[in-house]
């Protein structure tokens, strides 16, 4: 099966400072790759040259079989890719309908993301005239992973979904992403708390000082996660 | 009855035409976080532009209006919005609020400039309103004019349109959505940069709309009166709180009915004519108080460190090393340069010194002020009042004043230094005293006999700096807690108010201080006749009125001093909480540290030293008038050339003086006189010569965005290389050079303009030969790491290298047993 998004010996940093050494990974359609590490490890900066955000210093990103290494984000996401970004993925000052009107450029109707969120989180329906950063976590949350839902994504990207949230929120958010994922859609999330996500996850990477660790199955992974936090 | 209606009718045309430009001000603003000063300058040039096509005798004039209308809003001003996006506003993201500030600015003055350079010449340019003057209809015995009806019909349509763009189109909401989070419009498939360029192109238009439908209302276009005019709008956009555009509304209307009743009050009102002069600053009067009044938003804590700009700290003695450095330098081209280019430095020394009150304020405290040169004019009245004394009457009055506010200043600032309770008192104390013996011992208490004085006294300065200090201090008392743009807008509102309150002022004012002389103890006429004459200063026998050497180098060394002292105060603990004021007010409120104090110690401080310049800056000139040299204009551009220079910096505001006094009059005069000399390429002499008197300062300014950090730091960072060791030699070898081209030049060998070719190449060529020099050398030590302990020993120096190479934490215990083991 060819990969849907793949990173190909990727190095990357911000201004002088490397951040990325060779990192490749493949996300393949309905696929969850769970992507962990200790903090400042490199896995937001991973994300972002996924979703074209940040382009890399070398390597390929190939989305489709096609190298999309320099093209800009918006038309990454007008191709498929939905990122919702580290923190919350939502505009706090708009309401949380003028958020679900924004999610529409993507080229889907602003009435059927209206349709899915309301249904999906009955909650958001009573506060479409509210402004987005007034609702609590988990309600912005929901709001940010309704874009994932309903713009009807190829490819899903993730960071640190569970950010300050109860566990029982988080189990509901997972189901969503486990959800989306068996639509054919592929996954990458980023976390800090593994548990959850390898639960769900087909794959999973640790990532250390830059550098893709260790990969494999969840399992096998689980038992070399110790070490990689501990050192 | 009519008469009220007739008023209520102008004053619904003049405040629905704010209302349009306020709510260009807004959609600007919610969709780029941007507050766009050049907003009233877009409409001001619109409105020529407009006049060119639909009414000039020359080129263009007598296009039928829809075309010239269409031509003027459609396609001028949208390319003026989406130019200025492109070129201009795009590279502020992550700047700091000064230059977020600063740029529109520039732009604005930039606009004026362009304004004043195609539309030369003093002919009267007068617009016609919409179907003429008598196109009118009435209710009862009041007529209305077309030209007001369509104004009211246009603003309420634009009103709704507007309201209905940003809050229920994909492209408005796009348009506020860049403002929250543009990294995210991307992630969602939007784009940033081409939103930002409609609300750019929407902003632009309406302040043409509002400059066209003003114009008509005017005697005449004028290139600052309609600038202003739209400034006023300022107060509406505020009253919305910049992005509520119905109460942006209602503020437009609310403003032009006050104005247009106040003048139906004020125009039998002639007791006191500067009543009705009020009604030209009401809506400054107005925006004052809306700023007061209104919820401020909670305290921010600024994004520390994300910022671009970034300022270190000079060690006080290169600060010394520099302040001698550059009094030698003035003094030795003192003994070279003319009469008039003595004076032009002057100039420049004495604005840098003004200068000097934004980097303590804007600079370490990071409080915006843009009324830095009325500061600077109080100071230079208050120099005139107490120092020539044309209008003070009697003498007790003023020692009790001058001893009054010396023990407010003490009480406001002392403290802020760590001075408490005995200290403090002790402190005051002293500060009085010193102050009442410079007063009466130096000056004398009794009679108008200090009219009769030619010259400016030491006591002059310093009282004038006091009382520019009481006025700063009475300014940031309301204004306390006001910050970033809120901030800037008020002290705008003030220097417009100082503007056309104060310098216009013809009335002698009387004041009577309580159980000191008779009922007048000072009675004072403001600006009498629309002209100060201030004498320079005399003392220790040398007279500074004969030699403007010695102004020069005495200006150049107060400079210095005040230089040092501000280093040396940003050092303290006092400039340490300052900082941490600037970078995170949020945080030093949770810290318990006193802000209000704080705030107001370091307005007060920085008035003085605007007030000390400015009594200097105008003592030099020796004249003042109501238009120069202390303007608003002027003030922006200075506050302007000095964030270009560094405003973190002293050597910025040396920068921005001396750029602002001299650079673009220099190069004005260079090109005329190239002019002059070529008369076949007199035009392109001639557009240069205006190119750089009219649009310097503003290119400077816009120039900033990319680096926001100033030049003179740049400048300086240049010639730190110079400083090792192993350049000595490069900088000995120049400097001799130098010293020799200035000695050939004393003793006549050539003239000036050889001098400055020598040397100046000399000067500019010691960094880079340093530079190379310096990486020379580095490449022949450059070792690797293997070779440590054999090529060398290990020093601590290299371990800490190599911690910092492998981001290691530095082990003490290493070293410990390292130590041991020796
Ligand atoms: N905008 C930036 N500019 C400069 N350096 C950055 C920037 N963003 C991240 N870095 C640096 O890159 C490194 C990796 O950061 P990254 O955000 O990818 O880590 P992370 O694995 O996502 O950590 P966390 O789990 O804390 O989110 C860090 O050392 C960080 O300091
Ligand atoms: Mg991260």
């Amino acid at each position: 099966m060819t990969p849907l998004l793949a990173l190909h010996k990727i190095n990357a940093g911000y201004a002088e400072i490397p951040v990325l050494h060779d990192v490749s990974l493949s996300l393949y359609p309905g696929k969850i790759y769970a992507l962990l590490g200790p903090n400042g490890g490199g896995k937001s900066t991973t994300l972002k040259v996924c979703s074209g955000q940040l382009t890399p210093t070398s390597g390929d990103l190939i989305i489709a079989g096609k190298s999309m290494t320099k093209t800009d984000p918006s038309a990454l996401a007008r191709a498929g890719i939905c990122t919702i970004p580290e923190g919350k993925g939502i505009f706090p000052n708009l309401t949380v309908r003028d958020n679900l009107i924004m999610m529409s450029k993507s080229g889907i109707p602003t009435e059927h993301i209206e349709e899915v969120a309301y249904q999906r989180f009955t909650q958001l329906s009573s506060r479409a005239r509210q402004t987005a950063g007034t609702l609590s976590g988990g309600e912005q949350q929901m709001l940010a992973m309704t874009r994932a839902l309903a713009t009807d994504p190829a490819i899903l990207l993730l960071d640190e979904l569970s950010m300050g949230l109860a566990p029982l929120i988080v189990g509901q958010l997972y189901e969503i992403v486990q959800q989306v994922a068996s639509g054919g859609v592929a996954i990458l999330i980023v976390e800090q708390f593994a548990r959850t996500a390898l639960e769900i996850a087909d794959t999973a990477g640790i990532m250390l000082n830059g550098r893709l660790v260790n990969e494999g199955r969840p399992e096998s992974i689980q038992k070399g996660l110790k070490h990689a936090y501990l050192g | 009855m009519a008469e009220f209606l007739t008023f209520t009718v102008v004053g619904l045309a003049t405040g629905a035409i704010y209302s349009i430009a306020s709510a260009g001000l807004v959609v600007t603003y919610t969709t780029s976080g941007i507050f766009n000063f050049a907003h009233g300058a877009i409409g001001m040039f619109s409105a020529f532009l407009y006049w060119q096509l639909r009414w000039d005798e020359g080129w263009g004039g007598f296009w039928p209006a829809p075309i010239a209308l269409a031509f003027v809003l459609f396609i001028a001003a949208p390319i003026i919005g989406i130019l200025l996006q492109l070129i201009v506003m795009r590279g502020l993201e992550g700047t700091s609020e000064t230059t977020k500030l600063v740029i529109p600015i520039a732009v604005m003055l930039a606009f004026i400039g362009i304004t004043n350079w195609v539309w030369q010449g003093a002919e009267q340019r007068i617009p016609k309103p919409f179907f003429g003057r008598n196109a009118k209809w009435s209710i009862g015995d009041t007529y209305i004019t077309w030209h007001q009806t369509i104004i009211v019909i246009v603003a309420i349509v634009l009103a709704i349109a507007l309201r209905f763009l940003l809050f229920n189109t994909k492209i408005g909401v796009t348009m506020r959505a860049v403002v929250d989070n543009p990294e995210l419009v991307e992630l969602n498939g939007g784009r940033p940069n081409r939103s930002a360029m409609q609300s750019w192109a929407i902003g632009s238009i309406m302040a043409a709309i509002a400059g066209v439908l003003i114009s008509p209302l005017l005697g005449g276009l004028g290139v600052l009166a309609l600038t202003l005019l739209v400034v006023n709008a300022y107060a509406a956009a505020i009253f919305g709180r910049l992005k509520n555009l119905p109460l942006t509304f209602i503020g437009g209307l609310v403003i032009g009915l006050s104005v247009s009743y106040w003048n139906w009050i004020s125009r039998t009102g002639q007791k006191w004519p500067w009543l009705s002069e009020l009604r030209t600053t009401l809506p400054i009067v107005i925006l004052f108080c809306v700023l007061l009044l209104l919820p401020q938003d909670r305290l921010r804590g600024n994004r520390a460190g994300s910022l671009r700009e970034q300022f270190r700290v000079p060690s006080i003695r290169s600060s010394i090393l520099w302040s001698f450095a550059l009094v030698s330098l003035v003094s030795g081209l003192s003994l070279i340069i003319t009469s008039k280019w003595e004076a032009l430095l002057t100039r420049g020394l004495t604005m840098a010194i003004i200068g000097l009150s934004m980097v303590l304020l804007t600079g370490y405290a990071g409080e915006l002020n843009l009324a830095p040169l009325a500061f600077a004019g109080i100071g230079a009245i208050a120099a005139f009042q107490f120092d020539v004394g044309s209008a003070v009457e009697t003498g007790p009055g003023f020692a009790t004043l001058a001893t009054l506010l010396a023990a407010g200043f003490g009480v406001l600032v002392f403290p802020a230094f760590g001075l408490f309770k005995r200290r403090l008192f002790v402190a005051v104390t002293a500060f009085i005293l010193l102050v009442f013996i410079l007063v009466v011992f130096f000056d004398g208490t009794t009679g108008t006999g200090i009219a009769s004085r030619e010259s400016m006294s030491l006591s002059g300065l310093v009282v004038a700096s006091l009382i520019t200090a009481s006025v700063g201090a009475t300014v940031a008392l309301p204004a306390i807690r006001l910050r970033g743009l809120y901030l800037a807008l008020a002290t705008f509102a003030f220097a417009i108010f100082v503007d056309k309150m104060v310098y216009k002022q013809r009335e002698t004012l009387t004041f009577d201080i309580p159980f000191v002389g008779d009922s007048e103890d000072l009675s004072i006429n403001l600006f009498n006749n629309g002209a100060l004459n201030i004498p320079r200063p005399k003392f220790w026998g040398i007279d500074f009125g004969e030699k403007q050497w010695a102004m020069l180098i005495f200006v150049s060394i107060i400079f210095c001093c005040i230089s040092v002292a501000l280093i040396q105060l940003r050092k303290s603990s006092y400039g340490r909480q300052l900082t941490a004021m600037k970078d995170s007010p949020a945080a030093c409120a949770t810290l318990g540290m006193n802000m209000r104090r704080l705030k107001l110690s370091v307005f007060t401080l920085a008035a003085a030293i605007a007030g000390f310049g400015g009594a200097l800056h105008a003592s030099n000139l020796r004249t003042i008038q109501e238009d120069y040299p202390f303007t608003i204009w002027e003030g922006l551009a200075l506050f302007m050339l000095t964030v270009v220079g560094g405003i973190g910096y002293v050597s910025g505001a040396l920068f921005g003086g001396i750029i602002y006094a001299c650079a673009f009059i220099v190069m004005g005069d260079f090109w005329g006189k190239l002019a002059e000399d070529w008369g076949s390429f007199d035009w392109l002499f001639t557009f240069l010569q205006d190119f750089f008197l009219l649009l310097g300062p503003a290119l400077a300014g816009i120039g900033l965005g990319r680096n926001p950090s100033g030049v003179a730091s740049q400048i300086f960072d240049g010639f730190r290389i110079l400083r090792k060791k192993e350049n000595n030699g490069i900088v000995g070898v120049g400097s001799l050079l130098i010293a020799f081209s200035w000695f050939l030049r004393v003793i006549d060998v050539y003239n000036g303009w050889v001098f400055i070719m020598t040397s100046l190449p000399i000067l500019f060529l010691m960094p880079l030969l340093g530079e190379a020099n310096t990486r020379d050398r580095d490449r022949r030590k450059d070792t690797s790491i293997e070779m440590a302990g054999i090529d060398f020993g290990f020093t601590d120096e290299f371990i800490s290298f190599v911690d910092k190479e492998l981001s290691i934490p530095s082990d003490p215990m290493w070293k410990e047993s390292r130590i041991n083991d020796e």
